[in-house]
């Protein structure tokens, strides 16, 4: 709308700057009608006069030939003229009162006048010059005649809407945040401006299958629906497929220069409807990057402007995906980059901690056969046992690497069914006791069912992992308690100890991978550092969610797991699935 | 066996430290055992050391500082010391060399190299086994 308004004032600066315009009559011409119609008759203007009563009085070929009023128009009043309306005056149809043209005619005005109702892109223009034969008149002064004089500014008119249009396609695509926006934009703005129906943009993907290489990135006057059926289609099919196969611009329309094969042949169903059409390559020195499509409805002509707009806005678009090129280019080798940083910090860290068990391994082994002899029964089978805990260590770390590798890649099976966490529980703290003779292993399991919706194993991992951390950071033993509770939506998991507890800062960075609370107490607990993240992932891999919480170091921690409840099915209906069931 | 030497292990992890000491004891040492840096420190300074096998990477005060500290005080500066790191590498080597460290033993430690470089650096061979030569 704001735009709208902004072309209207541009016509009015256009049309005062030409006050010569206004033609002034000396009263005795009008003694002569012949002599005047020869003057006007001469003129390139359409020319009409009228007397004081607003009857016509003389008028010349050039107006004939800009409005196609009827022949015989002398004596006739203005209000029987088939005036069209002046545009900018909100007003069309016939001048209704002559006092309102008089007001018009005194205040020396030029109307913007439609002279036909074509298609816009076909609509022809005319200034109405209105004038009136003596110089400023006081109101009691009564004029003896009007002249309007018509001029055919259609040429004007055009070459300003194409330079606003120009315009707005060059503010609409600069302005775009991003290459989609910029398509969008610019669609709307190339429809609207080429007086046409739709438009669509697709882009040349040559790493595609050749039968999808044109993907269609944005559409204009199409439905959603429509586009849905074109996403994607061969270089060759349609006009746009031409065009892109090509590499030239293919127009189908009224005097088009269609190439001779082409008014017949173009399959023109590639999504685009309409009846005139343009399909302009977007080349970037010769390489094809995608076509721009122009479509109207109803048959038409496309004017030198209008394709040069359309190559205009093409060229911008090569530039703008090629820079999306680069874009992309640049983030996916800064992907990549960042990938193999974390693969090379993931080695350095995986080697890092291999190297601990495997120092045990080394370590005893070789003094076991060196010096075996110099140890005695105790030492040696505390050696061998050292190697045996050592080569868990590994296995386990190695096993937690692949788990938490299937997790991050979203490749970790999960087998899905009812599995009841109440058994599981019981299971793993009745397991864990002997384990922890210095630690008292509680679990508290309240009313209600407990079951969820998941792999039996992965969530006896789950709950096995936090169990034993607990016990493992509460070195000077305490109490582990393991809870279960029942809410409506979910099944609550909480498992709480009397240890070391976690410093504040570190609750949430304790879920990552390698993270390890960096204090003597901790390093000399050892660990995967793999743990907690492998937890944290089975848990977000069922649709749950954990976190920590810990009054401060010394103080104890707490571990809470909410995990989905299973919806409560017809057991009859699911009986196969691999229920687990209390045992 | 017994030889009257005392060997200080500053070693973190406790399974490499009990590790180490059980092969050393076997191999006829007194050993003194320290989990972290500045124990280990404090050890050295009651001059209940005759060699000291330090880790290298050891929490809070790591093992580059204490063999800093080690070789500026008087009081612990002549004693011998071993260091261990899971790290190869000559700028290491020879950052070690450059403070102090007479040997510089890269893990999975071999603890025939271990008992033997101590054997070596305390001037007492154990009985029948071969020298073996650190290179530096």
């Amino acid at each position: 709308m704001a735009q709208e308004w902004g072309y209207m004032a541009q016509e009015q600066e256009y049309m005062m700057a030409k006050p010569d315009l206004a033609r002034r009559v000396p009263p005795s011409w009008m003694d002569g009608p012949a002599a005047l119609a020869a003057i006007i008759g001469a003129l390139p203007d359409g020319v009409i006069i009228f007397d004081a009563g607003w009857r016509v009085v003389a008028l010349n070929h050039a107006l004939h030939a800009l409005v196609h009023w009827p022949q015989d128009m002398i004596g006739l009043h203005i209000s029987a003229l088939p005036h069209v309306g002046l545009a900018g005056q909100d007003r069309a149809g016939p001048i209704q009162s002559a006092g309102e043209v008089e007001e018009r005619a005194l205040a020396g005005a030029i109307d913007d006048v439609e002279l036909d109702n074509p298609p816009r892109c076909l609509r022809r223009y005319s200034s109405a010059i209105w004038a009136q034969p003596h110089g400023p008149r006081t109101p009691d002064e009564c004029p003896v005649a009007y002249i309007v004089i018509y001029r055919d500014v259609t040429a004007e008119k055009r070459t300003e809407r194409r330079l606003s249009a120009l315009n707005r396609v060059i503010e609409t695509t600069l302005g775009a945040s991003s290459f989609g926006a910029m398509c969008d934009r610019a669609l709307v703005a190339l429809t609207e401006l080429l007086d046409s129906d739709s438009g669509s943009i697709q882009v040349y993907d040559h790493a595609a299958p050749p039968d999808r290489a044109l993907r269609l990135v944005a559409w204009h006057g199409i439905s959603d629906q429509a586009a849905s059926a074109w996403t994607a289609l061969p270089l060759g099919a349609g006009l746009s497929g031409q065009a892109a196969l090509r590499r030239e611009t293919i127009v189908v329309g009224r005097h088009a220069e269609t190439p001779p094969e082409a008014a017949g042949a173009y399959d023109l169903a590639d999504g685009q409807p309409g009846a005139a059409r343009v399909a302009v390559p977007i080349l970037a020195r010769g390489r094809l990057l995608g076509v721009l499509n122009i479509a109207a409805q109803q048959e038409r002509s496309w004017s030198e402007p209008d394709l040069s707009l359309l190559h205009t806005l093409s060229n911008q678009l090569a530039a703008a995906l090629e820079a999306e090129e680069l874009r992309a280019a640049a983030s996916a080798a800064a992907a990549a980059r960042e990938a193999d940083r974390l693969k090379g910090e993931l080695l350095s860290t995986v080697s890092h901690e291999l190297r601990t068990p495997l120092g045990a391994i080394k370590g005893f082994a070789s003094g076991l056969l060196h010096y075996g002899d110099m140890l005695d029964d105790a030492q040696r089978v505390e050696s061998l046992r050292a190697i045996d805990d050592a080569s868990d260590r590994l296995t386990e770390l190695i096993d937690n690497v692949l788990d938490l590798q299937r997790l991050e890649s979203g490749r970790l099976s999960v087998a899905y069914g009812q599995v009841d966490l109440a058994p599981i529980v019981a299971t793993v703290a009745r397991e864990m006791a002997p384990r922890a003779p210095g630690h008292t292993i509680n679990i508290v399991i309240g009313p209600g069912a407990f079951v969820v919706q998941g792999d039996a194993r992965r969530l006896r991992q789950i709950i096995q992992n936090l169990v034993e951390n607990a016990v493992k950071y509460s070195p000077h033993g305490g109490r582990v308690t393991a809870r279960l509770l029942a809410h409506p939506r979910s099944i609550e998991l909480r498992i709480d100890d009397e240890g070391i507890g976690i410093p504040a800062d570190q609750l949430v960075p304790i879920f990552e991978r390698f993270h390890r609370v960096d204090s003597s107490m901790t390093r000399r607990i050892g660990g995967t550092g793999l743990g907690l993240a492998i937890v944290k992932g089975l848990v977000t891999a069922h649709g749950g969610a954990i976190h920590a919480e810990s009054a401060g170091e010394g103080h104890g921690s707490r571990f809470v797991t909410i995990l989905p409840r299973a919806r409560i099915e017809n057991e009859d209906d699911h009986g196969e699935g691999p229920y687990h069931s209390c045992g | 066996m017994e030889r009257g030497r005392t060997i200080l292990v500053v070693e973190d992890d406790p399974t490499l430290r009990r590790m180490i000491t059980m092969f050393l004891r076997a191999a006829g040492y007194a050993l003194r055992e320290a989990a972290d840096g500045p124990s280990g420190l404090a050890m050295a300074r009651e001059g209940a050391a005759d060699l000291v096998v330090l880790d290298l990477m050891l929490p809070g005060l790591n093992g580059w500082d204490v063999l800093r500290r080690l070789k500026r005080s008087p009081a612990t500066m002549k004693i011998p010391v071993i260091v261990l790191t899971a790290s190869v590498g000559a700028a290491l080597t020879e950052r070690a060399r450059r403070l102090g460290a007479v040997r510089y033993l890269v893990k999975p430690l071999d603890i025939r190299t271990l008992v033997e470089t101590v054997g070596d650096l305390l001037g007492a061979g154990s009985e029948g086994t071969a020298r073996h030569e650190q290179a530096d």
